[in-house]
C-alpha cells in the first residue's frame, strides 16, 4: 500500500514537472521537449492520419515485417537448434559459423540487407531475422542440452527409440525454455524493426519517429516513442499469456 | 604434479576446441567462396572471401571519410567509452542506493519501468536533437540502453549482500553508508561484474545501431563504414566492416568473461 502510493505519487510529480517545464515556465522550446498536452494533441494528429497513413496503416506496416521475420525465425531456428543439440556433427558445423555471425549486431545488418533485398518489406523481414533468429536457436539449443539426465536414463531403461525419447521426452522438457527464447527474440525484433524503419522506411512506428524529427514535430517523435513502449508491453503480455497456456501441463510452470 | 597434469590435458582439450571450431569455419568459407565462383555472383552483391580481405587491407592503408580502419576504431570505441563509463558512474552508486533505501527504491522503479519497453535506438532522434549527431547522440542512445543492466545487477549485489553481515554491521553500530561501502560493495563485486558483461554487449550493439541511424552527422566510426560501403555499391567494406566489428564485439565479452571468472574464484 505505502509503495503503491509513493510509486503514484513519484510519476505523478515528473508528470507535473515536465508539465511545469514545458507549458507554464516554458524553459524549454517545444521543438526540444513537447509538453504532455503536445503529445496527446501530437497523438490524436497521428490517429487521424499522418504522413499518408493512418494510425492503423502504420501499425500494420510494422507490425506485418516484424511478424513475418519473427515467424521466419521460429521456422528456421527451433528445428536447427534441436537438430545441433541432437546431432554432434550439426553442432561442429553450426557452431562454428554462430561464434563468428553471433556478436555481430542486428542493427549492422541494415546496410547489407538494402543492399541484397532493397528497402522494402524484404529487406526489413531479412533484418528482423537475423536478430530474432538467435536467441530462437540459442535457447531451443541449450533448452534440449538441458534435460534431466534422470528423465533420459528412464527411458533409455524402459527401452524407448530415440525418436521416442526425442518426442516424449526431450522436446517436452525443452518446452519452457524454447518459449522464453521465443519471448526474448520477440522484443528484439520489435525493436529491430524500429531500428530499421528509422533507417529507411515511408511507413510504420520508426518512420513516425524520424519524420517527426525531420519536419520540427517532437511531439510526434514522443508520441511514436509513447506508443512503440505500449505496443511492447502488450506483446510481452500476451506472449506470456500464451506460454501459461501452452505450459498448462507443466507444474513447475504453473 | 597432477596439477600440471590437469592443466596439460585442459589445454589439449582446448587445442583440440578450436581446431574443430576452426574445421567447422573453414568449411564455410569454402562453401561461400564456391557459390559465389560457380553462379558468377557480382561482387558489388557477393564479394568473395578474398575479396572481402583485400577490402579490408585496403581499409588499413587507405582513408575513407576521416582516415583508414584505426581512426573509425577508434572514433567507435570513444563513444562507447562514453555511453558506458556514464552508465557506470550513474547506475553503479544508484542501484546501491536504491538496494539500500527502500523508499528510493519504491520512487525511482516506476519510472524506470515506465520507459523500459522503449526500444533504446528510438531515442535516438530526440538524442540527435538534444545532444548532435557526432558523439553526444550515440552516447547518449549507449547509455540509456546500458544503464538498465547495470543499475539492476548493483541493486541486486546490494540486496544479494548476506543479511547478516549487514545485521552485525548495524549491531557495530555502522550507518546506511559504511554499510554500502564496507560490506555491500565488496561482496557483491561477482554479480556486479556479470552484469557490466551484460552492459557491454547491449552497449556494442546500441553504438552500431546507434551510429547506423544517427549516422549521416559523423564521418567516423565502424557503423559510417558499413553505410558507406552499402552507399557506394562496395560490399566488400561493408561485410569486412561487419566481421571487425563481431570480433571486437567478442574480444570485449571475451575479456570480460575472463574478468567474471577470476572474480568468481576470489570470492
Amino acid at each position: 500500500m505505502a509503495r503503491a502510493l509513493v510509486s503514484v505519487a513519484s510519476l505523478g510529480l515528473l508528470l507535473l514537472l515536465w508539465w511545469y517545464a514545458t507549458e507554464v515556465a516554458q524553459l524549454v522550446s517545444p521543438f526540444v521537449l513537447p509538453s504532455p498536452g503536445d503529445v496527446i494533441s501530437g497523438l490524436a494528429r497521428v490517429s487521424e492520419g499522418y504522413m499518408g497513413g493512418s494510425l492503423m496503416e502504420h501499425f500494420t506496416a510494422s507490425m506485418s515485417v516484424m511478424l513475418s521475420g519473427f515467424l521466419l525465425a521460429l521456422v528456421i531456428g527451433i528445428p536447427l537448434g534441436i537438430l545441433m543439440a541432437w546431432i554432434p556433427i550439426m553442432d561442429r558445423l553450426f557452431g562454428p559459423l554462430l561464434t563468428v555471425l553471433r556478436p555481430i549486431p542486428p542493427p549492422a545488418w541494415i546496410p547489407l540487407a538494402i543492399l541484397w533485398f532493397g528497402i522494402g518489406i524484404a529487406g526489413k523481414t531479412f533484418i528482423v531475422f537475423v536478430a530474432a533468429f538467435v536467441p530462437v536457436l540459442v535457447n531451443a539449443y541449450v533448452g534440449c542440452k538441458e534435460t534431466p539426465i534422470n528423465l533420459l536414463n528412464a527411458a533409455r531403461t524402459l527401452g524407448a527409440s530415440q525418436r521416442t525419447i526425442l518426442m516424449e521426452v526431450v522436446l517436452p522438457s525443452a518446452m519452457p525454455v524454447i518459449l522464453t527464447g521465443a519471448r526474448i527474440s520477440l522484443g528484439v525484433a520489435w525493436a529491430t524493426i524500429v531500428a530499421a524503419e528509422l533507417v529507411v522506411a515511408d511507413q510504420g512506428f520508426g518512420f513516425l519517429i524520424m519524420n517527426g524529427y525531420r519536419n520540427f514535430e517532437a511531439n510526434i517523435m514522443a508520441g511514436g516513442m509513447l506508443l512503440i513502449g505500449v505496443i511492447g508491453i502488450l506483446m510481452n503480455l500476451g506472449f506470456v499469456w500464451l506460454e501459461r497456456v501452452l505450459l498448462r501441463w507443466n507444474a513447475e510452470v504453473r | 604434479m597432477s596439477n600440471l597434469g590437469e592443466r596439460a590435458y585442459a589445454g589439449v582439450l582446448m587445442l583440440g576446441r578450436g581446431v574443430t571450431v576452426l574445421a567447422g569455419l573453414a568449411v564455410w568459407v569454402v562453401l561461400w567462396w564456391g557459390v559465389v565462383r560457380i553462379f558468377g555472383i557480382s561482387a558489388d552483391f557477393l564479394p568473395s572471401p578474398a575479396d572481402v580481405f583485400s577490402s579490408l587491407t585496403r581499409l588499413v592503408t587507405h582513408s575513407i571519410g576521416e582516415g583508414p580502419l584505426h581512426v573509425h576504431v577508434v572514433a567507435s570505441f570513444l563513444r562507447f567509452m562514453g555511453g558506458f563509463v556514464l552508465a557506470v558512474v550513474v547506475g553503479i552508486p544508484l542501484g546501491f542506493i536504491m538496494g539500500q533505501y527502500r523508499l528510493l527504491d519504491w520512487a525511482l522503479n516506476p519510472i524506470f519501468e515506465s520507459v523500459r519497453y522503449i526500444p533504446p535506438i528510438a531515442w535516438a532522434p530526440f538524442a540527435i536533437l538534444w545532444f548532435g549527431a557526432n558523439f553526444g547522440a550515440q552516447t547518449f542512445v549507449i547509455f540509456i540502453s546500458t544503464l538498465p543492466p547495470i543499475l539492476i545487477s548493483a541493486y541486486r549485489a546490494m540486496q544479494s549482500v548476506d543479511p547478516s553481515l549487514i545485521a552485525a554491521a548495524r549491531t557495530l553500530g555502522a550507518s546506511n553508508r559504511t554499510i554500502i561501502l564496507e560490506a555491500g560493495l565488496p561482496s557483491s563485486v561477482p554479480v556486479l561484474v556479470s552484469g557490466l558483461r551484460i552492459g557491454v554487449a547491449t552497449g556494442w550493439m546500441a553504438l552500431i545501431a546507434a551510429e547506423i541511424v544517427a549516422g549521416t552527422g559523423a564521418r567516423a566510426g565502424l557503423g559510417y563504414l558499413i553505410l558507406i560501403g552499402q552507399q557506394t555499391l562496395q560490399a566488400g567494406i561493408t561485410i569486412g566492416v561487419m566481421l571487425v566489428i563481431g570480433v571486437l564485439g567478442g574480444a570485449l565479452d571475451y575479456a570480460l568473461q575472463l574478468l567474471e571468472r577470476r572474480v568468481m574464484h576470489w570470492r
